[in-house]
């Protein structure tokens, strides 16, 4: 909530804005987007509220459109779902995939609020939401086009993804991880 | 949260980044392993009181009581700003020690 009021003193103007906001009081972790050590990205997405049926049809439509690879999709709660595609690609192309979805508005202004310039995705619990659980793949005929991170790829054995044999791997197989203070939600 | 501008969600959110290396790992359990073991890395603010770190009885004990003095952000925040504020600070603080140490003697 904003309240903002101007007030005229004299030959002066002042501008007071009084916000609230729920309190940050969990901390939480997730995984940037970013392959250390290059400009690239992977593609991130949080869908709030959605259902399967639709997750499906626009993801199977970004595949096409957009020429990228598999979706692994993960559970965050009971109409929440992240999207993850391993496919590595500049900073402008990710972000016009990530664009062209419905996922959470607030999500895809991430990169310009984050100082470390990436979108992040939670792995770990959140108050008393658990971490997510991997659900199912969205499988691309262009899987292997793009250059496809490897650290990535790593990441997703923690999840229980199948096994992914990569056609073009690219980056270390490192990964950055950031810490943030969250919003305790209920489940 | 739209009307806020950008730098202000810094303080609020208190992000901290690591890198974290995966070689070698094939199972779930392996990833898991790592991700918590870089974290227990970073977390030193062990112990109940952290004044209590610094009573050491040699310099060597001092290095070693120091760091877990200090709570996991500064630990954090020297570590990706090596040349920063608190950085410089913690120096200043060895750098104090030693010479105190020194007129001591």
């Amino acid at each position: 909530m904003l309240i903002s009021h101007l007030f005229k003193i004299g030959k002066y103007t002042l501008l007071v804005k009084v916000q609230t906001m729920k309190k940050l009081d969990v901390r939480s972790e997730g995984i940037s987007s970013r392959i250390p050590g290059t400009a690239l990205h992977v593609i991130f997405m949080d869908h709030d509220n959605i259902t399967t049926e639709r997750l499906v049809e626009e993801l199977e439509h970004i595949q096409r459109e957009k020429q990228v690879g598999n979706f692994y999709i993960f559970e965050t709660r009971d109409k929440g779902r992240h999207a993850v595609c391993i496919d590595a690609l500049p900073f402008k192309d990710a972000k016009a995939v990530v664009d062209y979805s419905s996922c959470d508005l607030m999500f895809k202004r991430g990169p310009g609020i984050n100082e470390y310039r990436c979108w992040v995705l939670r792995f770990a619990p959140k108050g008393n939401r658990p971490a997510p659980k991997y659900l199912y793949t969205i499988k691309s005929p262009y899987e292997g086009k793009n250059l496809q991170s490897l650290s990535h790829a790593k990441y997703l054995i923690k999840f229980g993804v199948p096994p992914i044999e990569l056609k073009n791997p690219v980056g270390p197989e490192e990964i950055e991880t950031q810490e943030y203070n969250t919003g305790k939600r209920t489940k | 949260m739209d009307f806020i501008p950008d730098k202000e969600f810094h303080a609020l959110f208190d992000r901290v980044s690591r890198r974290v290396s995966l070689k070698g790992c094939n199972t779930p359990e392996d990833v898991n392993r790592r991700l918590r073991q870089k974290e227990k890395e970073v977390r030193f603010a062990a112990g109940d009181n952290p004044l209590h770190k610094l009573t050491a009885s040699n310099e060597a004990d001092f290095y070693r009581r120091l760091v877990p003095a200090f709570g996991k952000r500064v630990i954090d925040e020297v570590h990706s700003h090596p040349n920063g504020k608190i950085a410089k600070k913690l120096k200043d603080k060895l750098g104090f020690y030693r010479k105190w140490k020194r007129t001591r003697r």
